[in-house]
């Protein structure tokens, strides 16, 4: 290997670590973000038992 | 007087509101674009001059790989202190967002950690002759590593909240005798690692050359850190609100059934 392939190697390692960390924040975060506003439209919403 | 005293306490006010779990979710929505964007700026100014400034004599083009190598052992040890002081924070006062701070840093910090030891490797083959060595330094990261991998299973294998949040906080404070210990590491035994020379009582060892594009993609690694870890903490803090809000539908299905 030359000198140039062992950066790429650790530069591809760390970018695909921290891009695979920063996907899974976002995605978590996504899914977590819909289920708090489809329940803050439930709570919105008058009871059935008053209605 | 007076007004310094009043500003004091309107900047107190300002941080136990942001200790509310309600008001950090609120203040989230705004810091994170920001951080994003200064992780984005700092990132291509970091790599433009990772790759633009000069190669060193000795080494060659792998000192290029210091610029991500030192910044993720940085971030492995700064992740480590602040869970440390959240893990305080949790056990002294039992505030649930100090928990959820502590908890939510693990996984970050363990990824940090691993980019460093695998970067690491990939400098050393070239530079020593070899991937790995058990010397000072190299081992109290891969203990690092180990640390984080066991907060991460105590997390995920004690269900009671309050429960696994002591046992966790306990583990992360021990652990803590393991920084200093990387810090000096270099200093106290005889290392193929090469001593400090950056964060030196007197001033960092390395050329400007050298030392600018390190602190750019140090800056960079700081704000993804900080950019992850508040929308960790945001995930964190809704997962939970989530869960008591169905426990609640469930408890109250079960007496309607009743």
């Amino acid at each position: 290997m030359t000198h140039q392939e062992y950066v790429f190697a650790a530069y591809a390692l760390a970018f695909s670590v921290m891009f695979a960390m920063a996907a899974k924040v976002w995605i978590t975060s996504r899914s977590y973000r819909r289920q708090v506003e489809a329940l803050a439209v439930v709570r919105r919403r008058p009871n059935r038992e008053e209605r | 007087m007076a007004r310094g005293m009043s500003s004091y306490s309107n900047v107190a006010k300002y941080v136990q509101g942001l200790a509310q779990p309600t008001r950090f979710v609120e203040m989230s929505g705004r810091a994170i674009p920001v951080l994003s964007a200064l992780t984005m700026m700092f990132f291509l100014m970091g790599l433009y001059l990772a790759f633009s400034s000069d190669v060193d004599y000795p080494q060659g083009a792998t000192v290029r790989i210091m610029y991500v190598h030192v910044p993720s052992a940085w971030m492995a040890m700064l992740c480590y202190t602040v869970m440390t002081l959240n893990a305080v924070g949790s056990l002294v006062w039992r505030h649930p967002l100090a928990d959820v701070s502590a908890r939510v840093a693990a996984p970050l910090g363990a990824a940090f950690t691993f980019v460093s030891l695998v970067t690491g490797a990939i400098w050393g083959k070239p530079m020593w002759g070899t991937w790995w060595v058990w010397d000072a330094r190299l081992t109290s990261m891969f203990v690092l590593f180990i640390m984080y991998l066991g907060i991460l299973a105590i997390n995920r294998a004690v269900d009671e909240p309050t429960r696994a949040a002591r046992v966790s906080a306990v583990l992360i404070i021990v652990g803590f005798v393991n920084i200093p210990i990387i810090k000096f590491s270099v200093e106290w035994w005889n290392t193929l690692h090469q001593p400090a020379s950056v964060l030196r009582f007197d001033g960092p060892a390395l050329d400007i050359e050298f030392l600018r594009p390190l602190l750019i993609m140090g800056l960079a690694f700081t704000t993804l850190f900080a950019t992850l870890y508040v929308a960790s903490i945001r995930n964190e803090t809704w997962r939970r609100k989530l869960i008591s809000h169905y426990r609640l539908a469930a408890g109250a299905a079960s007496q309607r059934d009743s």
